[in-house]
This record gives structure tokens, C-alpha cells and sequence, in this order.
């Protein structure tokens, strides 16, 4: 564990470097894709204005899968190559990845009700997100169960990888189980045709959110690395102490 | 600009509730996220700085 | 493989014992499917319609029950160290650990079901095919779960976080045991849903251990 965190310093330089960026990434992003989304693009024929919760559900459902792919991959780094910031990197992805997971929850909640009066609808991208949100908290709760942060990392490691391989098939069953029960009108949350007053507005806000993503992380390891660093200095004085 | 007047672009069409709750629950959330992050990293560089001083004080 | 059948002969003389899982397993079955009709009325029609989710899901949590207790006892009293030291690679060690988990869970479970799926007005064209599923299904319930059972060794409150962990990744099986069963009460070919149970079985088969095993020498560090 010593050796593990000896140089953390050029990963706090290279963080830093990068958190400006990202800021820009991400408020240039986010402002001109919500802007152009709420002000310029058109309403939907069917759904009428209901369909601008577009502009937020569908780049936050992205990015849930995106930030579990990250994690799955950081935790294929940690196992492989025992890389202590990979697997810190993976911890600190999660809460953002479950947030991203509940506003794409809760928007697919207030998107369905106006257009067909319930506040829940069994529809296979959402039922998808239900289960990756679970994902995130097992996760999340394996990170939390165990007092050696050693021992916790390398555990959810393997649950992230077990999530990562397994998540592919659970969306093929969501969606293999949306259609043998789809009622007569087809309830889905697929927004209208993507063309591009539509697709621009998602990919900027997409990109918007993926900085803030990244600027989010360069703060949290900053933050897991200073801990971890403080956790081991504490231990050494501790062991000094005690053989002095 | 798609929108006549000011009063239209908040009525969104009588769907306004909706999506603005939409708009306002991911600007609480990113928001909320952001100043726990920061939170966290200026806990951290407190541990951090503490336990040095402990280390430095002992050695 | 005498060390495999060794391991799999202990594991069931516990299972089959008094505190095994066997009972418990089964009494918490039979407990919860026939706590549907209680609560969801005696009306045969909604029953039948419901019978394949609700023994599915009474399957599933059934099975899940013994499941943090898998590997507790034998890290408790050592076993497993030596498992791990033993010639026999631990994947296999473990394999032998999960076929008799499966032997006194899945295996009686899914000779149970048809009893309750009469209980439930099932189809009765749809019985063997949920017998078929449920064999085909619970031996994946049994792999997968015993990597979160691993994963949580030592864990604080390791039995709550068994489900959280495992459940998500078990839906796939919920969800094709129950189509299979469907299909065959609307006079449907249930051999698709049954391939995918099969494969997702063969797939837990050749790639659990792995994961079981890396989480068992976790534990052990």
C-alpha cells in the first residue's frame, strides 16, 4: 500500500490541469445545448413542448452508461495492473454515475405523465435504467462495507466487471421482455425522428455533460488521493510511534 | 427564436410544470453534486495537510 | 475430482441437515407463493396469469435466502483456506461448493413448483415447461449468486447486500424462465426463451468461477 500512492503528485498536477478545461467543456456544452434545445429547436408534432424533457433525459441516460463503462473499465485496470488511481477513480465515478441514473429516472417520470397520465411506465430504457440505478447502489454499498478501503476497492472491482459483462444481456432481456408484453399503443419514450434542429442540441448537451463529468472526477480523486495519502501518513506516524 | 413572448416560453404550452421540474431537479442534482465534490476535496486537503503535520512532528 | 465430489458429499450432508438450506428454502417458497392469493384475491383467471412471475420471483428469493451463508461457515472454521491452498484449483473448489448449493435449493425448488403452480391454476400444458425452465434457470441463480455470497465475506451486514448485488444481474433469468413458461400457456414454442436460459447458464458456468475464486482470495488476504 506504501508504494502504491508514492507518486501521486503527477496525477494531482494532471487533474488540475485538466479541471479548467473541463469546466469550459462543460458549461459551454451544457449552456448551448440546453439553450438551442429550450429556445430554438421545435416542439414535436405528437407531443407537443413535453418533448424538450428530451433534452435532458436522453443526455443523462447516456451518461449513466458512459460512467459505467468507465468504472467497468477503471476496475478492469485496478485487477489487472493493481493501479490504486484507476480503482479510485472507478469509487469516485459512481455517486455522479447514480445521479445521472435518477434525473434520467425522474425526467422519463415527468415526460410520461403529461403524455399518457401516469407517472410510471414499464417502457424498456426505463425499466434498463431502474436496474442499472441498482447496479450503482450495490456498488456503491460494497465500497461502504468493508473497513479496509484495500479489500473494499478490489471487491467492487470485481462486482463492476460481473455488472459490466452482465449488462449487455439484461438489456437485451429488458427489451426482449418490453416486447412480448407491448400493449396496443406503442408506450415508448423514444423521442421524435433524430434530425438535426434535434440532434445537435443533444450531442452539445451530451458533450457538456461528459466535461462536467470529467471535472467532477478531477475533483473527487483529488479529493481520494489526498485522503488516501493522509490515511497512510497517519498509519506510518502510528507504527513509528509505536516502535520509537 | 422559436418563442413569441416570455410568457409563452415559461407556459411551454401548458406543459410548463413538467418540463421545468425537469430542467430545475438536473440543475439541483449537477449542482448539489458539484459543491459536495468541492466539499470533499477541501476535507480531504485538511486531513491531509494534518496528517503531515503529525508525521513531520513525530519523525 | 474425488476432492470435487469430496467437497460437493460435505456441502450436501450440511445442506440436507438439520440447519440446512434445504428446509428453509423450501418452507419460504410454499410461505410466499401462497401469500398471492391472500393478497391478490382467489379470482382463477389473475391467478393463472400471475402464476409464472410469482413462482419465479418466490424462486428467485428463495434461493437466494441460504446464499450468505455459501462460504461464511467454511471461513469461519478455516475450510476455506485450505481450499484455496489445496491442488484442486479454488474455481473448481468453488463449482463443487455452488453444485451443492444448487442440489438443495434449485433442484428441490424446481421439483416443488408444479405442486404450486397447480395451487396457482397454471396451465397445465405450461407445468413441464416450467419444471424445464426453472432446472435450466436456478443453476444460474446458484452461479451468480454465490460471486456476490464471495464478494460480501466478512462484509458488514453481508445479507442484505447479498440481494442488492445479485438481483440486478439475475433478471435476464427471471425474465426468460417467465417467457418460457408464457409461451407455453398461449400454445407457444418455448424453445427460445429455454436456449436463452440455457445460454446464459453456460455462460455463468464458464466464467463464475473465475470471479468467484478471485473474490474468495480477497477474502482470505
Amino acid at each position: 500500500m506504501f508504494h502504491a500512492l508514492a507518486n501521486p503528485a503527477r496525477f494531482l498536477r494532471l487533474m488540475a490541469a485538466i479541471r479548467p478545461w473541463a469546466a469550459g467543456v462543460a458549461v459551454l456544452g451544457l449552456l448551448s445545448g440546453l439553450g438551442w434545445g429550450l429556445l430554438y429547436s421545435p416542439p414535436d408534432y405528437q407531443q407537443g413542448e413535453t418533448v424538450r424533457i428530451m433534452y435532458i433525459h436522453v443526455p443523462s441516460a447516456w451518461m449513466a452508461m458512459f460512467i459505467y463503462a468507465v468504472m467497468a473499465g477503471a476496475s478492469g485496470v485496478t485487477l489487472i495492473w493493481r493501479h490504486p488511481v484507476a480503482e479510485l477513480a472507478a469509487k469516485a465515478s459512481a455517486p455522479v454515475g447514480a445521479a445521472f441514473t435518477i434525473i434520467c429516472l425522474v425526467t422519463g417520470s415527468l415526460w410520461g405523465k403529461p403524455m399518457w397520465g401516469t407517472w410510471w411506465v414499464w417502457d424498456a430504457r426505463l425499466t434498463s435504467m431502474l436496474i442499472l440505478f441498482f447496479l450503482y447502489l450495490g456498488y456503491i454499498a460494497l465500497w461502504e462495507a468493508f473497513d479496509d478501503p484495500a479489500r473494499a476497492g478490489r471487491a467492487a472491482a470485481i462486482l463492476a466487471l460481473v455488472g459490466a459483462i452482465n449488462l449487455p444481456i439484461i438489456k437485451f432481456s429488458v427489451d426482449w421482455w418490453n416486447t412480448l408484453h407491448q400493449p396496443a399503443s406503442v408506450l415508448t419514450l423514444e423521442g421524435p425522428k433524430i434530425h438535426p434542429d434535434i440532434l445537435w442540441p443533444l450531442i452539445l448537451t451530451a458533450l457538456g455533460a461528459k466535461g462536467y463529468y470529467v471535472w467532477l472526477l478531477t475533483l473527487r480523486v483529488r479529493a481520494e488521493i489526498l485522503s488516501r495519502q493522509a490515511r497512510i501518513l497517519r498509519f506510518a506516524a502510528a507504527t513509528d510511534r509505536r516502535a520509537g | 427564436m422559436y418563442w413569441a413572448s416570455l410568457g409563452d416560453f415559461l407556459a411551454m404550452g401548458g406543459h410548463g410544470a413538467y418540463i421545468w421540474s425537469s430542467f430545475a431537479l438536473a440543475a439541483v442534482v449537477l449542482l448539489a453534486l458539484a459543491l459536495q465534490s468541492r466539499a470533499g476535496v477541501k476535507m480531504a486537503e485538511r486531513e491531509h495537510a494534518e496528517a503531515r503535520q503529525d508525521a513531520g512532528r513525530d519523525s | 475430482m474425488s476432492a470435487f465430489l469430496a467437497i460437493v458429499g460435505r456441502d450436501l450432508r450440511l445442506g440436507f441437515g438439520a440447519q440446512g438450506a434445504l428446509l428453509t428454502t423450501l418452507l419460504f417458497f410454499v410461505l410466499a407463493v401462497s401469500l398471492f392469493p391472500l393478497g391478490v384475491g382467489p379470482e382463477p383467471q389473475i391467478l393463472a396469469r400471475i402464476s409464472a412471475g410469482v413462482i419465479w420471483v418466490a424462486a428467485l428469493l428463495a434461493a437466494l435466502l441460504s446464499l450468505d451463508r455459501l462460504f461464511q461457515g467454511d471461513q469461519e472454521d478455516g475450510t476455506l483456506d485450505l481450499l484455496a491452498q489445496a491442488p484442486l484449483p479454488l474455481g473448481l473448489a468453488a463449482l463443487a461448493k455452488v453444485l451443492a448449493h444448487w442440489l438443495t435449493t434449485g433442484l428441490p425448488l424446481s421439483l416443488m413448483a408444479p405442486l404450486l403452480a397447480l395451487l396457482l391454476q397454471m396451465d397445465s400444458e405450461a407445468i413441464p415447461v416450467l419444471l424445464l425452465a426453472l432446472l435450466l434457470g436456478t443453476p444460474s441463480l446458484s452461479l451468480i449468486g454465490a460471486i456476490g455470497a464471495a464478494l460480501t465475506l466478512g462484509a458488514k451486514r453481508g445479507a442484505v447486500l447479498v440481494p442488492l448485488l445479485t438481483l440486478p444481474l439475475l433478471i435476464p433469468v427471471l425474465i426468460f424462465g417467465v417467457g418460457a413458461v408464457e409461451a407455453a400457456a398461449y400454445g407457444l414454442s418455448a424453445s427460445p426463451h429455454l436456449l436463452l436460459l440455457g445460454a446464459f447458464f453456460a455462460g455463468s458456468l464458464a466464467l463464475s468461477p473465475f470471479a468467484i475464486a478471485g473474490a474468495i482470495k480477497l477474502a482470505l488476504e
